[in-house]
């Protein structure tokens, strides 16, 4: 059988849309044009389906909590009770300095030395312990707060007699 | 951000692809006033043992814990008064357990050993994951779900019961922040198991909403395709796209510099208002700050984010304007 001219394009036209075809659909199904990481990756984007690496659950921020200081004080000190799930280390940054103190009971006490006749603006860090399930790691970052478990800022007023 | 093709061959791509896309699409329809109301009936399951050594008070009370009940109401509130009254959760059935769910590997911890464990943060069972086949089991999931008693599955368990924040079953189901219950793949229609922890409060549960809500617009828009992908532009935030933040994801307000770093006193600019009048998303970028979603606070940062989802009548590229749909119900999502 003798094929016209209109056959052949048909056919070519044919043949062009299932080459098409088949890559569409590739690159359709590949999601990992955009890498998936997990909670610790820095900026990524949410994970999303299953690419050739499963994804990793992204996760809830640990609890990190400070109890209500007392202020105003005519005390030269105060011990700061911080609780943080599966922390590693505690700083507290004041006008009076930097505490750092290792996470080793539940909750922390930390104590701070106060300025005279100072306010002291507090800044708590909690540095979570990073954890490794599967492929996936959790934790290795810091939560920040300036106020206590109840939403008031943690400002102590020291005022001598 | 997927990279265009160049070139002859990869036009026609374009073109059939487009085509493909177009065949069994919706037709778009204009942007119009708010969705109706839906209402999503829940099964609330509880897992709160009792503690011998405690004179059997409840785990929530010898741990002063929170009130399940009070933080149920509390997310219903924020995601109603999120969502502008489209959505509204019913719980349909509440079942409190006198025991710990049973692990994948078929522990279980007795109330005791679970206290001593809390008090030391130590000497927790891993591996963590908790048995969703008991689960389906012993909730009869599948069952509530057939018979079209139950849209969705909220477990409330302590800290380390081994719940996924929210995952997927039913047909088709996909990643919904954590891998799809395939052996669920029977059920007459998808559903959803969200997994809270008492100890925590309704930010941590917006949260968990907020990463299924991540998920399932990802899964919605993956044929989308440079500015055609509207999630792909509000979840942008400056430390990913620099100058280019919009409203950013729930780890990440517009100018977070880490995971969680709500409270960021740093100004960038963002577009995040624009979202506001949705789908007109002209709108110059402005200075912004942590003032703007709650200076830091979880809840207030969540309840922004969420009140910013479009959630207007109309359909663009076979995609509804109305985000929330998809959200609350994963079977509207093709």
């Amino acid at each position: 059988m003798k094929l016209s001219l209109t056959h052949v394009l048909l056919i070519g036209i044919l043949l062009v849309g299932i080459v098409a075809f088949f890559l569409f659909t590739r690159e359709a199904a590949s999601p990992g044009a955009e890498p998936t990481l997990g909670p610790t990756a820095d900026g990524q984007q949410p994970a999303t389906e299953a690419s050739d690496e499963t994804p990793c659950p992204l996760a809830t921020p640990e609890f990190f909590v400070v109890e209500p200081v007392t202020s105003p004080t005519d005390q030269l000190s105060q011990t700061i009770l911080v609780d943080l799930g599966n922390g590693e280390a505690i700083t507290i940054t004041t006008e009076s300095g930097t505490f750092t103190a290792p996470f080793d009971a539940f909750p922390k006490e930390i104590e701070i030395a106060l300025l005279p006749n100072t306010t002291h603006n507090l800044t708590v860090e909690g540095k979570v312990r990073e954890v490794v399930q599967g492929n996936c790691s959790y934790g290795g970052y810091t939560l920040t707060t300036t106020r206590d478990r109840y939403g008031e800022p943690l400002v102590i007023e020291q005022q001598q007699p | 951000m997927a990279e265009r093709k160049e070139g002859f061959l990869d036009s026609l791509v374009d073109f059939f692809e487009k085509g493909f896309k177009a065949l069994g699409r919706e037709a778009d329809e204009p942007a119009g006033g708010q969705p109706a109301p839906v209402t999503r009936r829940v099964s609330l399951i509880i897992h709160n043992p009792r503690v011998p050594s405690a004179g059997d008070e409840r785990l929530d009370k010898v741990l002063r814990w929170n009130d399940t009940h009070r933080l149920v109401e509390g997310y219903i509130n924020d995601l109603r008064e999120c969502s502008g009254g489209y959505l509204n959760y019913e719980i349909v059935e509440t079942i409190t357990v006198d025991k710990f769910p049973r692990k994948a590997d078929g522990f279980t911890y007795t109330a005791d050993e679970f206290v001593k464990a809390w008090s030391a943060r130590k000497g927790f069972h891993d591996p963590d994951m908790v048995d969703y086949d008991a689960l389906l089991e012993e909730f009869d999931m599948v069952r509530k779900v057939d018979e079209d008693k139950v849209d969705e599955f909220w477990l409330f368990a302590f800290p380390y019961a081994g719940y996924y924040e929210s995952i997927m079953g039913g047909p088709g189901a996909f990643w919904c922040n954590a891998p799809p219950l395939t052996q669920t793949a029977h059920a007459s229609k998808r559903f959803i198991i969200m997994g809270f922890n008492y100890q925590r409060g309704v930010g941590e549960m917006l949260e968990a909403f907020g990463h299924r809500a991540e998920s399932i617009m990802k899964h919605t828009f993956r044929h989308q395709r440079g500015g055609d992908n509207l999630w792909e532009r509000f979840y942008r935030h400056e430390y990913k796209n620099p100058g280019q933040a919009e409203v950013g994801w729930m780890h990440y307000a517009p100018n977070s510099e880490r995971d969680y770093d709500w409270g960021n006193k740093r100004l960038v600019r963002s577009r995040w208002r624009t979202w506001r009048n949705f789908p007109n998303l002209e709108g110059e970028a402005e200075m912004v700050n942590c003032r703007d979603w709650g200076d830091g606070d979880i809840r207030l940062h969540h309840k922004w984010w969420f009140e910013l989802l479009p959630k207007i009548e109309g359909l663009e590229n076979g995609i509804a304007y109305n985000w929330w749909r998809y959200i609350v119900d994963p079977n509207t999502v093709r």
